[in-house]
């Protein structure tokens, strides 16, 4: 029971690099960005009072509880812009982690309420943005590479290129989400005649309002390469369903799922489904990696910590870049590595993470 | 600076344990497939999982890609009898297609006939465009365009079938503008 108790400890409480939050975080914003402002257009034909769903369902007479929304069932248009206001001001503030805890709640408040005044607008590629607001409110995303960590760092004169560390558990909840969500398509779909038979791909091909660039009509129509696509698009979902928690193969399992999810967007309309899924993909990336990244792209912008510090003399993150080069190399992982990371956050002269 | 708190102290990993648990009972019975386990689970998690949001739907072309394809137009009759067929907005592949999902969703729905109480409204609604661009319509009448696919051997012929007209009161005969 008491390895149970640890393992358990280990899993979600390890304390690592911030690095990965905060870019889950400034991606996650520019994705919910992209996404407010292309709803722009449509905002009061979709919410408002002589929209095309003049009413809210009514979720409670069909039996479903714990629905909530800003909006009511019947708001005014001014109330609709409102809303629409706080959404595209909260998604520049978490891009930018200005208040970024505070800009999470309000982007996560309005998504839940524009998706729920009129669900008939939303796809599944909408829910998983909806699902991913709920997870930017948990993750300290405002410790580092933010406007919030520049401030404090003004005051504490803090490095403001050193991420603080911080427990893993957020960014393990989007991961064990990403899994459930490939399972649960895989699963959904070998119930499926069209799928155990091969002929799903060229089915779905052949929807033409949902098609969205050219394919060769070779391609759209060969039973064979569909064969071969409704396969590999099940043999995908499994892998990162599954394989995803493998530390050798995860790198090629989500690079698979980049591949995937490019020719989704290639082919269908299907909005921002592929980008919301490549945020959920940035959660796998090791904290170490994150900061050799980061660190390299700070060094192409020019930026010398060394100057700026007080003393001098050798960086304290050139510990965490080579442990992330190292990293990188190895393949490492952010959940096997739990002996490693430990040592890291121990020899990790960063502070917790605060704010944020 | 709370949740720093909590993380490092041990009734503060307990608190947030249990919130843990919470959210992955809520993403693992919303995901369970139709099953007596999902009949006796999710009632527990569902008034945490749709106020979290956490209700999500995997079924994306499954559990097999629709065989035949459903289009949505209405067909607009003026006063003096002459028709318009309204289409559903759509944009250019690249950007455009960023927003017009939404509307093909929407023409999805309203056409599949799940829910009747959708058709009054798009009616309403395109005649209200109508209206708006100084067009005088009598009727709106939303169709559905039902185009069979098959792998083999030439489809089914296309057929169209009128499911709802919606006359629009206070109209008066006369050209469109």
């Amino acid at each position: 029971m008491r390895k149970a108790l640890r393992a358990w400890d280990r899993f979600w409480f390890t304390t690592r690099s911030t690095s990965t939050a905060a870019v889950v975080r400034i991606a996650g914003g520019l994705v919910l960005l992209a996404w407010a402002v292309a709803l722009g257009r449509d905002v009061l034909s979709f919410f408002g009072p002589e929209g095309i769903l003049p009413k809210a369902p009514d979720y409670r007479a069909a039996g479903l509880k714990g629905i909530w929304g800003l909006l009511g069932s019947t708001p005014s248009p001014a109330v609709v812009i409102v809303v629409y206001v706080a959404l595209v001001v909260g998604a520049v503030c978490l891009v930018v982690g200005f208040h970024s805890r505070f800009a999470a709640l309000v982007v996560f408040a309005t998504v839940v309420s524009f998706t729920r005044r009129n669900p008939t607008v939303f796809n599944s590629g909408d829910a998983l943005l909806r699902v991913l607001t709920f997870f930017l409110v948990l993750v300290p995303g405002g410790a580092a590479l933010s406007v919030d960590r520049w401030r404090r760092t003004r005051k504490t004169g803090e490095d403001f290129w050193q991420p603080p560390v911080g427990a893993v558990w957020p960014l393990r909840l989007m991961q064990v989400q990403l899994s459930v969500a490939y399972l649960a398509a895989a699963w959904a779909k070998v119930g499926g005649v069209t799928w155990r038979e091969g002929s799903a791909v060229t089915y779905a091909l052949r929807v033409g309002f949902i098609r969205r660039l050219p394919l060769p009509h070779s391609v759209t129509q060969s039973l064979l390469l569909s064969n071969v696509a409704s396969y590999a698009t099940l043999a995908t979902e499994l892998a990162l369903g599954l394989l995803v928690w493998n530390r050798r193969l995860r790198r090629r399992v989500l690079l698979v799922g980049v591949a995937f999810h490019l020719i989704l967007d290639y082919a269908f309309r299907v909005g921002f489904f592929s980008y919301g899924m490549f945020v959920f993909y940035l959660a796998f990336v090791p904290p170490e990696t994150m900061d050799t990244w980061l660190s390299r792209a700070r060094d192409k912008l020019g930026h010398r910590r060394a100057g700026r510090r007080p003393g001098g003399g050798a960086d304290e993150g050139d510990v965490s870049t080579g442990s992330g080069a190292a990293a990188e190399a190895e393949g490492a992982d952010s959940v096997a590595a739990p002996a490693r990371a430990g040592a890291l956050a121990g020899s990790d002269p960063s502070p917790r993470l605060a704010g944020g | 600076m709370v949740q720093e708190r909590l993380e490092s102290s041990r009734i503060g990993r307990v608190l947030i344990s249990v919130g843990i648990l919470v959210v992955l009972g809520a993403v693992f019975t919303w995901n369970l497939p139709p099953s007596e386990l999902a009949i006796r689970t999710q009632p527990a998690f569902q008034r945490v999982t749709l106020a979290s949001g956490l209700d999500q739907n995997w079924s994306v072309f499954a559990p097999d890609p629709p065989k035949s394809e459903l289009d949505f137009e209405a067909r607009i009759v003026y006063g003096d009898s002459t028709q318009r067929i309204w289409k559903v907005p759509t944009g250019d592949p690249f950007l455009g297609a960023y927003w017009d999902y939404r509307w093909l969703k929407w023409g999805e729905i309203v056409t599949a006939g799940i829910d009747a109480r959708l058709w009054l409204p798009a009616a309403q609604w395109i005649a209200r465009q109508e209206q708006d661009a100084g067009r005088r319509p009598v009727s709106v009448t939303l169709m559905r365009h039902i185009k069979p696919r098959s792998l083999a051997g030439p489809a089914a012929p296309q057929s169209t079938v009128d499911f709802y007209t919606y006359p629009v009161p206070g109209a008066t005969d006369g050209p469109p503008a």
